[in-house]
């Protein structure tokens, strides 16, 4: 996180104006609903999709006054806490096997988007910001907290894998 | 299909890369949230009503932990100094004599789960109610080494599978919990850690120090396993329990319909609604420490309980959840299970961690942190320590160092720099920090886990960090943010020192 998303100790707990809070409402149902679905992309059920946006924003509106790019700092916050979730189902499948599949309907399959499923947590955060979410590289880099190096190979390496899958399907 | 240079410099196909992008788009067609009522719950969950900052992030841990559900319950502390018997919060509770003769009919027949499932317009006086009423009275003597703790965990409904149920014992003060610790079947882990940071451990002394060292072991039993703990120091030295449970998806759509645990400890309930994440309701219940409980929860069945009880006192915070859906704080502990404590010290038991750019504020059991920048008021940062480590063991005057004279506050051998040198720290900003291994002191390593320990291979792969072929310290590699100081340079070799910002090292 860079210390441009900081909030200091007292910030945590400040109150926002009239006019800062009408700000993050526009800026809330501007990006929200994108920002749901990127997530939903990345760990692939909308409720936990909407359950983590909701906690970035209310870390944003929290860090308010503190916070110079809004946008950037929620959505490196979706971003964040979409790893977070993708290492606790990881580790749950891999430890545990308990985790059952989504109970939730999903939505028609598509054979690009199911491969998709099968690229690491990482790459497939990044093939998405930048595929859907529009992100250039320095912009994953930024949301991912990777350089833009690692971001570029990634990103080159999760298309070549995905041109396998289907070329071996 | 036209060939043509990919996002990344590459080669791939223009179509291939749009055939991508068009899928995305349907894919995500059907997620329509309610933005305006995602909007409102974002607000109420950010009431300045609950004082964040106290409660150290405990609220937004527990706003996490209530989205996916958990079923959990923890001990809070057991030192021979009792830390809790004055607790801030309002006692509003029962007495113990009042807690055992209340009688309250389950929530299925006052209409509290009825109510909760409404979320906001749920009634807490009510929901108090029921929770108080479910204690029961003691159950017999004080735990000790070989007592049973029992876990039981009934669900009703179609659902079929077993639900898991985790039982963790974190070991906080002094003892070394053995392979034996815990009976039954369970993924037992961290052993080598607790024998690791014996050290550590032993120079605890204070209530403030004793939840930066918690430790975990534990693992996965079955729904109704018996536990028993074989430690004969356990419940005499600070400990914590935490039991989780996850359901099936089945088992999801339903209700639990009790969750006892039997287990001696000093606790607070708190009531939290969990549409409008507020907490509602706090109340000490006043019971002497190791008297045993049973706090069982029972719901009205056929739709999910909005509330949410969790056991607090008022140095961890909203230490743990009863709620409905278990799945993120059993997973959770998990995430810990998985790293190497000599590589990767456990990050999520703390409360603050390094960054390059200052210091995190973590919610030990969501993850969820702060940054607290270098430049921030010296008062800021020595409280957000304190609330783990306790008072700072000393301060000093570095009057030489490169950049200007700086102050550092020292707890053992992690030091935080402070710009100026007026000793009462007004005015003074956050300047850099440092860990070094020739002192003692607490286990605090970064976000990603690396410390003082970790390995070469460890700081490379996960920090990007390159050795410094000019540094004049030694083996000195550095990621853009952190120095990191090491006994050599292959990748076995280890971090004697790091640290960040401005700092006091003599080239």
């Amino acid at each position: 996180m860079s210390s441009a998303d900081a909030t200091s100790v007292h910030a945590m707990s400040a109150e926002l104006s009239v006019r800062d809070a009408a700000a993050f409402d526009a800026l809330f149902r501007a990006e929200y609903a994108g920002l749901v679905r990127v997530a939903y992309l990345i760990i692939g059920s909308q409720a936990r999709a909407e359950e983590l946006t909701q906690d970035a924003f209310g870390q944003l509106l929290t860090a308010w006054p503190s916070v110079d790019r809004p946008g950037g700092f929620v959505r490196t916050a979706v971003v964040s806490r979409c790893r977070d979730a993708q290492r606790r189902d990881i580790t749950a499948r891999r430890k545990l096997g308990l985790l059952r599949p989504q109970a939730e309907a999903e939505p028609e399959a598509h054979y690009l988007v199911d491969a998709l499923a099968a690229l690491s947590p990482n790459w497939r955060t990044i093939v998405v910001l930048r595929f859907y979410g529009g992100l250039s590289i320095p912009e994953i880099a930024d949301a991912t907290d990777q350089p833009e190096g690692t971001v570029k190979s990634g990103l080159h390496r999760a298309l070549a894998q995905l041109r396998d899958q289907l070329d071996s399907a | 299909m036209s060939n043509s240079s990919d996002s990344t410099g590459g080669r791939f196909d223009d179509a291939f890369e749009e055939e991508l992008k068009s899928q995305l788009r349907v894919a995500v067609a059907p997620v329509m949230p309610d933005v305006e009522h995602a909007l409102q719950s974002v607000h109420r969950a950010s009431s300045p009503s609950v004082d964040r900052s106290q409660r150290f992030l405990a609220v937004a841990a527990a706003i996490a932990l209530i989205g996916a559900g958990a079923v959990g319950l923890s001990r809070v502390s057991s030192t021979s100094e009792d830390v809790f018997a004055e607790p801030a919060v309002t006692t509003a509770g029962a007495t113990p004599s009042q807690a055992v003769s209340t009688t309250v009919p389950p929530m299925s027949d006052d209409g509290v789960g009825d109510d909760a499932v409404g979320g906001v317009s749920a009634d807490p006086a009510l929901q108090r109610r029921a929770i108080l009423a479910a204690e029961v009275p003691p159950i017999s003597s004080p735990l000790a080494g070989g007592d049973a703790l029992r876990v039981t965990s009934a669900l009703s409904g179609p659902g079929s599978g077993q639900p898991f149920v985790s039982v963790e014992v974190f070991a906080d003060i002094g003892e070394v919990l053995t392979a034996d610790a815990l009976g039954g079947p369970y993924n037992r882990r961290f052993d080598s850690s607790l024998f690791a940071r014996r050290d550590v451990l032993s120079q605890v002394a204070g209530p403030a120090e004793w939840r930066q060292e918690t430790l975990n072991a534990g693992g996965f039993v079955s729904p109704d396993a018996t536990v028993t703990v074989q430690n004969d120091r356990l419940w005499d030295d600070a400990w914590d329990l935490l039991v989780s449970g996850t359901l099936t998806d089945a088992q999801r759509s339903l209700l639990f319909e009790a969750i006892e645990v039997e287990l001696g400890v000093s606790y607070a309930i708190v009531v939290a609604d969990q549409s409008s994440s507020e907490i509602v309701e706090v109340s000490w219940n006043g019971h002497s420490e190791n008297e045993p409980r049973t706090l069982s929860l029972d719901a009205a069945s056929g739709a999910p309980t909005r509330y949410t009880v969790g056991v607090e006192n008022e140095d961890v915070g909203f230490s743990a959840v009863i709620a409905y859906e278990a799945e993120r704080v059993a997973v959770a502990e998990l995430d810990i299970a998985q790293t190497p404590p000599t590589e990767e010290p456990n990050v999520a038991s703390q409360a603050v961690a390094l960054d390059g750019d200052g210091i995190l504020a973590i919610e030990p059991e969501s993850g969820d942190s702060v940054v607290v920048p270098f430049g921030s008021p010296r008062a800021d940062v020595v409280a957000l320590i304190e609330m783990s480590y306790g008072p700072p063991g000393s301060e000093s005057l570095l009057e030489e160092c490169g950049g200007g004279p700086l102050t550092s506050v020292n707890w053992g051998s992690f030091s935080v720099y402070f710009d100026g040198t007026a000793s009462s720290g007004e005015g003074a900003a956050f300047a850099g920090w440092a860990l070094d291994n020739r002192f003692a002191g607490p286990v605090i390593a970064t976000g990603e886990g690396l410390g003082l320990g970790s390995t070469v291979d460890a700081i490379v792969t996960a920090r990007s960090a390159v050795l410094d072929p000019e540094s004049t310290l030694g083996s000195e590699y550095f990621d853009g943010a952190i120095s990191w100081l090491t006994s050599g340079v292959t990748g076995s070799d280890t971090v004697e020192a790091f640290w960040a910002g401005e700092s006091c090292v003599l080239r």
